[in-house]
Parts: structure tokens; C-alpha cells; sequence
């Protein structure tokens, strides 16, 4: 493990700090892991992210850290105590992942000039996180008569909810302050310590991206009992230490929990109660079983793009959203959907739409794509709006009127997948397909560019029996081939003979048929031409999947 | 039968293309253009499509939204002849009434074909669009060749004045999305009025968006 660790005091001129720390900064590199967040893949960088973006980036998130790390210190006067922040830094990003506090109870120093202390962590949490990728602490150590700071890098992979690019934005959108405190005043209200007791509590906040969706008491101890008989509550600044804890925590990405250890204490003779977070680490839930690691890395980092781009400007990042809509970022209405659930929109349980998301990845956004594609426009646009203002402001966010709107949406959706396509649907979902065959088989982009109509894309299941099999994707990749048009002639009219005698067709008498003519016709399936090497022509493959279909089929001619 | 000297139609739709900044390419007419009447594997050659033939030996409208390709016919290639070649050897005799073909959607199975059987006095053919894709069927689009171009300028501002509109997505779909715009052919609501089309359109859908534009129809009136 390589640990470096540098100190220094605020006594020291700031100009000379910074010169130290950079080549402390610049000696201490290379060793910390570049973690994937569990993906076992590196975070991208988006196309339009430069090195002036970086940049400006870096110099943001270090000027909010630096306004955190002096919001939890700058009321803390017991000389001994200290603070350790662990900061996850990639690409100018910081994202804070734990924090401990000790030492609280020495003698009260004096109170110090600022400016000192957060030159000094501006300089270091900038130009590390930009020179680093890694997990650093930052420990600030009170004295007498200031701040005694040094940092130290620690090994470890990137934490789940780590940022891996830099917010350009000094002040990040719905600041969640005023909600923190409220909703920590309220909890502490209610844990009442007697006068000269001492308590223990755990506490979970649990949140998503940077919204505090709900507090919890895990645990609460009187660790040093009294019988004295009076109760006080917390003070407010108590709380406002508290707060000042848990707020650079939601600038984390994902869904987690925030655990914080509180001390409370009720000194004898006074008439409030105080009290400091010990210790705030943040925990991951595990993904749900359904969502393998890839789909779960995949949306992570689609997840990040949005959100930093909606952090460094509401307007623009929602108009970024509703241009890619869900053809691009089906994943992350996927999803996000998925996680949330709809039970929360008051609305039916939605089986299909459940199994359909379950399956992950690219199966889950292709369904998505595939049944918004039969949705009318402006149906479209309002499932995107809706989900959009769900998964970046909060479920919370949502008013009465438009979860009344989008659960109608939902419970649409759930009945028109078992519905047949109409000749709309149909149309949109073959212009789908030709582009999907293309993009999943690059090799005959050109050729199907050329060739335009001689080369139809088939799908294996038809589009006719899709309401067969509402959960699937009917324009999955493993559902298209590429046919000449003599041989789709051929298929097609095998397939209009078996609706003809199996005009209310099961699913299972739908997938036997597409068993025997794919087993005939296979060879021909992504050939631009006659296959080689098959000893028998299409007008055989023909006649004998029609033979083999009317000894399953009777009835068919 | 004489071709029309006028094609209001086409202009429009080139004028549309123009306007609203959409691809359009053009070839020029071959020297001995295709006549009215000239057999097209056994079927005449409507009198618009040939007047249309004596200005553009190709064109492709709109290919960069939706849009349709006019076979070539020219010095260079007779497409036109091709395709009606391939048409009659495989799906044309699936369909009740003769067709022929003379334009088609990029990389798709839909194409465009005159009715020579439903023309009319002055011998001008109704146009259909031909979806090929499972059972062969067809539904009505105009009441001529230049009618079809006006009805195709008219979807392409509405496809391009519809909320969400961007390139590679079609939001308003051409021709089940737009009965509105055919109802404005009156000559194209009589022959679907007296079944004319009937025979081309076997299934309860196609059967349904004709009524459709008959509704829509009696609603402008």
C-alpha cells in the first residue's frame, strides 16, 4: 500500500504551502487503483469533454469542496480534534466517500482566519484530483491556533457512487440544504437525552443521485445514563454540524445510504443538547437480481453523463435529454424505470413490462425502443418528459396530475404490447429493423444501401405474432436476418399458409413454425446471394419446411 | 389520351423539398423518354408517369426524412422496365388488379404503382402503395400520378411540422398516419366510394384506413 502523507500549518505563508503541495502532489503518483466501480470497465470520456472543460471542471469541484470541508470545520474549536474527509478524485472530480471525526472533547482553542486553510485545500484538492485518479483523504488536525492539514492517498477501487468527471457549476441544482436540515431537525428532535447523558445513534439517509429520499434510525443507545429527569433537544447548531456532514454527500451519483454515527451529548447545567457525526461511510444496496453487472455499468455511466450535464445547467441538460429521447438513452429510461418500479405511481402491477425490463441491457432498452416506437408521438414525448423530471428531480418531483398521466402511460403500454401491430406499427418497427440490422451487422451496410429492396430484412418471429410475445424485443437482433427477396417470397408465403390454418395462432404453434422454416432456410439467412455449399435449393427448402409444417399443422395447405 | 402539359404536382412537391431543406436529386430526361401508352411489361404506361418521364429521368425526394425514389428511366438505365420485370415475375399477379411500378421507398418492400385498369376517361391511371412485406395488398394514395406528388409534398410539412420530429425518426407514418391529406383528392374518395379499390385491399386494416380518408372527406365538407 502507498500511503504519502504531507503536512503542514496555517501559520505557514500560503504561497509557500502551494509550492509545497504541488511537489508533494506531483512525487505522490501513480500507485492509487483506477477502480471500474465494479463495471470492469474505465468511464469514457464524452466527445465534447476537452481539456478546457476539464479544466474549468476541476477548478469547480474544488472550490465546493473546499466551501465543505470548511463548513464541517470551521465551528470546530476543541484543539486535538480531527477530521478526515476520503475523497474519491478522478479527472478534477471530487467525490467525498467518507468522513470521521475524533477528538472532540479537548480544550477550546482559538477561533482562526479561514482563508489560510481553504487556500491551502483549494490548491491540494485540485491538483490532485487532477493528477490523480484515486482514493485520497484529507485530514485536518485542530490546533491552538489553526488548522495543522495533510493528506494521504489509500488504496482502493472507485466507490459505486464516485463522479469521473468534474461538474462545471459552483452551486449544484435543487440544493438539497434546506431539506437536509429539516429533515435532520426533525429526526434529532425526536431523540430526546436526558440531561448529562450521552447518546449513540445510527442513522441512514438513503439517496439518490443528490436528492435525501429518507431518513432512518437504525440505532439509538444512551451510552452514559443519568437520572436526572429533564429531556433536551438538539441544538440548532448541532444539527447544522450535521448537515454540513451529510451535504457533500449527495453530490454522489446512484442509489445508496449514507450511515452516520452521531454522538449525542446533554452536558449537565445546559439547556440544549450537542452533538457531531463521528462517522459517515456510504453503503451500496446490491443492483436487483435481474440486472447483470454490464447492464448495471453501462446505465452508471449513462446515469453520470446526464447528470452532470443537468448539474452544470438544468435547461440545457434537459434539452439534451429530450434531443437523444429514449432512441439513444433507452438504457437509462430502462432502468431507471426498473429501480423505481411503478408502484409508486398508484398504478396496476405490470407484469410484462416488469419481465421485459428484468432481462437487462441491450434486451431491455430494445424493448423499450421497440414498444415506444408504436406509441403515438405525443404519448412518446410525455413518457420521456415524465421519467425524465422522475429519475433527475425525484419521484417527489412529480405532481399529482402527472402521476396520474404517467401511470395511465404505463398501464397503456403493459395493454398495447399484447395487442396486435397495426400497419403503423409494422411500418415503423421494419424502417427500425433495417437500421438496427445495419448497425448490428456493418459488413452489409453498404450492400443493404445499395441493393435497397433485393435485400429485405425478415424477421424470424413475424411481425404479425408479436402480440404473442409482449415481453420480447421483436426487433431483437436475433430476430432479423437478411434474405434475398426471392427467398423472403418463399418464407412469406409459408407463413401466410400457417395463418391461414392457424388463423388464432398459440405462441407456442408460432415459435414451432419459425423452428421448422428457420431449420430449412438458415443457410440463406445474412447471405446477399445463394449460399454455397447447401445441397439443396430454396424451392426444396420450401417444399419440405411446407411438408414438415402440414404434418404438425393439419389442416395446412 | 394525351399527357398532361402541366405536373402542379411535382412542382410543389420540388418546391416543398426546396423549402423545407430536404434532399432532392434529379437526373435529366433521356433523349427518347418513355410515351404514353408503351407497354410496360403488357400494362400501358400512364400518360402523368410519361409526362413526368419527359422531364426527370430519375428523382429522389426527401431519401434524408422518409421519402420515395422515381425508377430511373433515361440514357443511362431503363430501371423502370427492370423492376416492372421483376414485379410481374413475383408479386404483381398476387395482387387482384395489374400494377405497375414506378417508384418505391428507400430500403424498403413499399412501393408506389398505377392501376391501369382504374383509369380514367382521359386514360390517367389512380395511383396505389403496394406493401409487400407478408401478404401482398394495397391502398389507394391518388387519383393520378401528380395528385400522389402533391399528397407527398403535403405529408412531407406535416412530417416536419410534427412535434419531435428529427432526422432518422419518422413520427408521422406515410401512408397510415395521413388519411386527412388524401381526402383532399376528390376524384380519390369517388373510386374508393364506388370499390373500386376493393379488390387491392383484402384485409380489415387496408379496409379501414380507406374509410378512414372517405371520413376525413365528408368532414372537409
Amino acid at each position: 500500500m502507498h500511503r504519502s502523507v504531507v503536512h503542514w500549518e496555517s501559520s505557514v505563508p500560503p504561497w509557500r504551502r502551494a509550492m509545497a503541495l504541488l511537489m508533494a502532489v506531483a512525487l505522490a503518483n501513480g500507485c492509487a487503483t483506477v477502480g471500474t466501480g465494479g463495471s470492469g470497465r474505465p468511464a469514457e470520456v464524452p466527445l465534447d469533454v476537452d481539456e478546457d472543460v476539464l479544466e474549468q471542471g476541476a477548478k469547480a469541484e474544488a472550490t465546493r469542496a473546499v466551501a465543505q470541508v470548511w463548513a464541517v470545520a470551521r465551528s470546530v474549536r476543541a484543539v486535538g480534534a480531527r477530521l478526515s474527509f476520503s475523497f474519491w478524485a478522478e479527472r478534477g472530480a471530487l467525490t467525498l466517500t467518507g468522513y470521521a471525526a475524533t477528538g472532540h472533547d479537548g480544550s477550546v482553542g482559538h477561533a482562526v482566519d479561514d482563508e489560510a486553510l481553504r487556500h491551502t485545500l483549494s490548491t491540494v484538492l485540485k491538483s490532485f484530483a487532477q493528477r490523480h485518479t484515486g482514493a485520497v483523504e484529507v485530514i485536518l488536525e485542530r490546533l491552538e491556533m489553526g488548522w495543522r492539514v495533510g493528506y494521504s492517498r489509500l488504496p482502493g477501487s472507485r466507490p459505486l457512487e464516485a463522479k469521473t468527471l468534474p461538474v462545471r457549476s459552483d452551486v449544484l441544482p435543487l440544493d438539497p440544504e434546506e431539506s437536509v436540515t429539516e429533515g435532520l431537525a426533525k429526526l434529532l428532535k425526536a431523540l430526546h437525552v436526558p440531561e448529562g447523558a450521552e447518546a449513540h445513534v445510527e442513522v441512514a439517509a438513503h439517496l439518490e443521485d443528490g436528492r435525501l429520499e429518507e431518513w432512518e434510525i437504525e440505532r439509538f443507545e444512551l451510552v452514559r445514563q443519568t437520572t436526572a429527569g429533564a429531556r433536551w433537544e438538539p441544538t440548532a447548531r448541532a444539527v447544522d454540524e450535521a448537515a454540513s456532514v451529510v451535504l457533500p454527500f449527495t453530490e454522489g451519483i446512484g442509489e445508496r445510504t449514507l450511515r452516520l454515527s452521531l454522538r449525542l451529548v446533554s452536558p449537565r447545567g445546559s439547556p440544549w443538547m450537542s452533538g457531531q457525526v463521528e462517522v459517515a461511510r456510504v453503503v451500496h444496496a446490491p443492483p436487483p437480481p435481474e440486472a447483470n453487472a454490464e447492464f448495471v455499468a453501462e446505465y452508471r455511466l449513462l446515469v453520470e453523463d446526464i447528470l452532470r450535464r443537468w448539474r452544470e445547467d438544468t435547461k440545457e441538460g434537459a434539452k439534451w435529454v429530450a434531443r437523444r429521447g429514449v432512441e439513444e438513452l433507452a438504457l437509462w429510461y430502462a432502468f431507471g424505470i426498473l429501480t423505481k418500479g411503478v408502484g409508486w405511481l398508484g398504478a396496476r402491477t405490470l407484469p410484462t413490462v416488469k419481465l421485459a425490463l428484468s432481462r437487462g441491457g441491450e434486451a431491455a432498452a430494445g424493448w423499450l425502443r421497440t414498444t415506444l416506437k408504436r406509441v403515438p408521438v405525443e404519448r412518446k414525448l410525455a413518457f420521456e418528459r415524465l421519467w425524465t423530471k422522475a429519475h433527475l428531480e425525484g419521484k417527489q418531483a412529480l405532481s399529482k396530475g402527472e402521476r396520474a398521466e404517467l401511470r395511465e402511460l404505463m398501464e397503456g403500454i403493459e395493454q398495447l404490447v399484447k395487442t396486435p401491430l397495426d400497419p403503423t406499427a409494422k411500418r415503423k418497427l421494419r424502417d427500425a429493423a433495417r437500421e438496427s440490422y445495419k448497425r448490428s451487422h456493418p459488413r452489409f451496410a453498404k450492400l443493404l444501401d445499395e441493393k435497397s429492396t433485393d435485400l429485405p430484412i425478415h424477421h424470424r418471429c413475424p411481425l404479425e405474432h408479436a402480440h404473442l410475445f409482449p415481453e420480447a424485443d421483436i426487433n431483437a437482433a436475433n430476430n432479423l436476418v437478411m434474405v434475398t427477396k426471392e427467398v423472403h417470397l418463399r418464407i412469406n408465403a409459408l407463413w401466410t399458409r400457417f395463418r391461414q390454418a392457424r388463423p388464432q395462432a398459440t405462441s407456442q404453434e408460432v415459435e414451432e413454425a419459425a423452428r421448422i422454416i428457420d431449420a430449412r432456410f438458415r443457410p440463406w439467412y445474412d447471405q446477399p446471394g445463394p449460399p454455397s455449399h447447401v445441397p439443396y435449393s430454396s424451392s426444396s427448402a420450401e417444399e419440405a419446411a411446407l411438408a414438415e409444417l402440414q404434418r404438425l399443422f393439419p389442416g395446412l395447405k | 389520351m394525351s399527357s398532361p402539359t402541366e405536373l402542379p404536382g411535382l412542382a410543389r412537391l420540388m418546391e416543398v423539398c426546396r423549402r423545407l431543406n430536404v434532399e432532392q436529386k434529379v437526373a435529366l430526361p433521356g433523349h427518347t423518354p418513355l410515351a404514353t401508352g408503351t407497354l410496360i411489361e403488357g400494362l400501358p404506361l400512364d400518360p402523368v408517369l410519361a409526362a413526368v418521364y419527359s422531364r426527370l429521368g430519375y428523382a429522389a425526394f426527401a431519401t434524408d426524412v422518409a421519402g420515395f425514389i422515381l425508377h430511373r428511366s433515361d440514357d443511362e438505365e431503363r430501371q423502370l422496365e427492370a423492376k416492372n420485370q421483376w414485379w410481374r415475375e413475383g408479386y404483381r399477379n398476387q395482387l387482384a388488379l395489374p400494377t405497375v411500378i414506378f417508384a418505391g421507398e428507400p430500403f424498403m418492400a413499399y412501393h408506389f404503382a398505377t392501376v391501369p385498369g382504374l383509369a380514367d376517361a382521359q386514360g390517367y391511371q389512380p395511383v396505389v402503395w403496394v406493401d409487400v412485406y407478408a401478404e401482398p395488398y394495397a391502398i389507394p394514395m391518388a387519383s393520378n400520378v401528380d395528385s400522389f406528388f402533391d399528397v407527398y409534398s403535403r405529408y412531407l410539412e406535416a412530417l416536419l411540422a410534427t412535434p419531435g420530429f428529427k432526422k432518422g425518426e419518422v413520427p408521422l407514418t406515410f401512408p397510415w398516419e395521413v388519411q386527412g391529406l388524401h381526402a383532399r383528392d376528390t376524384r380519390l374518395v369517388e373510386l374508393i366510394r364506388e370499390g373500386r379499390f376493393d379488390p387491392l385491399m383484402p384485409g380489415m386494416e387496408e379496409r379501414a384506413w380507406a374509410l378512414k380518408v372517405v371520413s376525413a372527406s365528408d368532414a372537409r365538407h
